[in-house]
């Protein structure tokens, strides 16, 4: 297997790095780092990945990278990729397992001092209320295969119909919590067994749900637009597709495998393996990842609703009073049908976001009423003792990066080196000291998701905000997390 | 004390192993074997029947994918867990092999680390001097 390891890295300014098209590559490379960041994954196979993503037929614009890159399968985590629909293709590899995984932000009327003497009860029933961890079942969601075939179908919207959420709840998700384009008969039995009994689940690995308050305005006008205000109660959901989004991707990849022969592409990494997008084989992996996409999209509006339950539970008041709202959802690993201007001139696309978010500008067809003065919320969690940040998309980012921008933190850690870091350390208790009550399904999943694993989420969004791809709006702590 | 049955590949985002053996047909056994031992920790092995296992791919990359994601689709899908694997027959592009298999128990036994698949990324089947080598990197 070749992979490319001499990269002739080009700084073009503080925050923009040039990878020249160089052998089979068919455009330039760019990433979005500082030096400090570069340093931290010069020496995984990250910026190679940026470079092999560049070899695939029919790339539009540059293969993209946001500072919180690092090495994937295949596609690099962090990276953006858009290609034209007709000479084009689409990977399973540039969604990853993990199908739409992605978060959401909701706000309440609740200030931190109203929540200051309830985060052990509020995060122990909120333990009580989302199965988390692996082979977690809903135990009050009984899907037959008919009923989870309409959740595929719809998304969101199948959550809201059947109880969990409002209307108004559509009007703030990343494509109004619906892929159109799906279609359930794509997906393999295999992966509708593994997705049976796990909608309305957490899941386990870096999934989790946190009770936090903003801690910091860096714009007033922005922050108010979005309903955000200093010391206001949040919470973030982070789940994804759960086993069904898994199944669905490595069903594609071993397809696409086998036959990636016939359409004569030359790859770098089994990992890439792609059909064009008008092939059969690429029309049906879109379907199904569509299908997975909205799994997980009603698995994030069930769980905001278990959230709203938990509160109310808590504080004996309904959720309307308690002012629980969602701000906005965004996807993490998708790809997508999006117009684009290149070279002045409209273009319908297929961008590929793998550990990157949708970040469009004020005024966007695309951006929800409530948001079109703002711009998009954005929002970048950071590991679970330190903070995350809320931003809005920008012009530029539409222009440089189809409209993207960083997902989170970043390891800097392997898992196994967080459990020897971790070794005689009481997690728990030392988050608790950090002002952090957490509960998780299990230990292990606390100590390889413990703060010292991840790159510090601000050294990420200063590159985004100063790069121009996103703006900071405001900072959020946590103060309460569960774990799957 | 036996030799280590697998050795962990650092991988900053994820997990790698690699498994030695002296037959391509037990390279199979021992990856299947050290995929669940970084899986679970099991705390009583109940004596059942063995069920029959069987899966095919295109090649010994594929195979070898089919082999350990099936055991992922077992856990997922139907919370059983493997605790004893014998492989009865192997060929080119198929495996038959005999599994132990048991309901995770979710007050005893312990899940170690959740995987959401096996990839392809930098996989490796094949003989290195005299030994069969696998190794296999895990999306987590």
């Amino acid at each position: 297997m070749k992979e490319m390891t001499i990269h002739n890295l080009k700084q073009i300014d503080q925050y923009r790095w040039l990878v020249p098209k160089q052998g089979k590559m068919r455009t330039d490379g760019l990433l979005f780092l500082d030096a400090n960041l570069l340093e931290h994954i010069k020496n995984d196979k990250s910026i190679a990945q940026v470079a092999n993503v560049a070899w695939l037929p029919g790339i539009v614009g540059r293969s993209l990278a946001m500072p919180d890159m690092h090495q994937g399968y295949g596609f690099p985590i962090g990276g953006v990729a858009a290609f034209d629909p007709d000479q084009g293709v689409v990977s399973p590899g540039g969604v990853g397992y993990d199908i739409n995984c992605g978060v959401r932000l909701l706000r309440s009327a609740l200030t931190r001092a109203d929540i200051k003497d309830e985060i052990t009860n509020l995060v122990n029933t909120l333990f009580a209320n989302i199965p988390t961890g692996v082979g977690s079942k809903q135990p009050d969601l009984k899907l037959n295969r008919k009923q989870l075939k309409k959740v595929l179908e719809k998304g969101a919207e199948w959550s809201v119909k059947n109880g969990y959420g409002t209307k108004d709840d559509l009007l703030h998700i990343e494509e109004s919590g619906c892929l159109a384009w799906a279609d359930p008969e794509m997906v393999s039995d295999r992966a509708l067994d593994r997705g049976q009994n796990q909608l309305g689940t957490l899941g386990s690995g870096n999934h989790f749900v946190e009770i936090g308050f903003v801690d910091e305005i860096f714009d007033h006008k922005l922050a108010s637009g979005i309903g955000l205000a200093k010391d206001q109660v949040t919470v973030i959901v982070h789940t994804g597709s759960r086993g069904l989004g898994h199944q669905v991707c490595g069903d594609y990849i071993r397809l696409l495998q086998n036959t990636a022969h016939k359409f004569g592409f030359e790859l770098p990494d089994r990992e890439l393996c792609c059909a064009p997008i008008h092939s059969p084989e690429g029309k049906k992996y879109l379907a199904a990842m569509a299908a997975a996409a909205n799994f997980a999209f009603a698995n994030r509006q069930i769980i905001t609703e278990e959230v709203r339950r938990t509160f109310e539970q808590v504080f004996g008041s309904g959720a309307s009073k308690l002012g629980i709202s969602l701000v906005y959802d965004v996807c993490h690993n998708i790809a997508k049908f999006e117009t684009h201007t290149v070279d002045g001139k409209e273009r319908e696309l297929v961008v590929h976001r793998k550990g990157a978010t949708r970040a469009f500008p004020a005024h966007h067809p695309k951006v929800p009423e409530a948001y079109r003065i703002t711009g998009q919320p954005v929002l970048i969690p950071g590991d679970m003792g330190r903070y995350s940040f809320v931003l809005v998309g920008t012009e530029r980012a539409l222009q440089e990066t189809f409209g993207s921008t960083c997902h989170g933190a970043g390891r800097v850690m392997s898992r196994h080196a967080a459990k020897k870091a971790a070794k005689g350390h009481n997690v728990t208790a030392e988050l608790a000291d950090m002002g952090v009550t957490v509960r998780g399904a299990g230990r292990a999943t606390l100590v390889e998701e413990i703060p010292q694993a991840y790159k510090d989420v601000e050294d990420v969004v200063r590159v985004v905000h100063e790069a121009g791809i996103a703006k900071k709006v405001a900072r959020l702590r946590p103060l309460g997390v569960i774990k799957g | 004390m036996t030799r280590r049955l697998y050795r962990i590949i650092e991988h900053t985002a994820d997990t790698g192993f690699e498994v030695r053996a002296p037959t391509r047909k037990q390279v199979f056994e021992s990856a299947a074997t050290a995929f669940f031992a970084i899986l679970w920790k099991i705390a009583v092995q109940q004596q059942k029947q063995p069920e029959v296992i069987e899966v095919s791919g295109s090649d010994s990359e594929e195979l070898l994918v089919n082999f350990l994601e099936e055991f992922l689709y077992l856990y997922d899908a139907k919370g059983l867990v493997c605790t004893e694997i014998h492989i009865a027959d192997i060929n080119n592009n198929r495996i038959r092999a005999k599994a132990m298999l048991q309901k995770f128990n979710e007050k005893t036994d312990q899940e170690l680390l959740t995987v959401k698949a096996v990839t392809y990324h930098q996989l490796f089947i094949g003989q290195e001097n005299d030994a069969w080598i696998a190794r296999i990197f895990l999306d987590i």
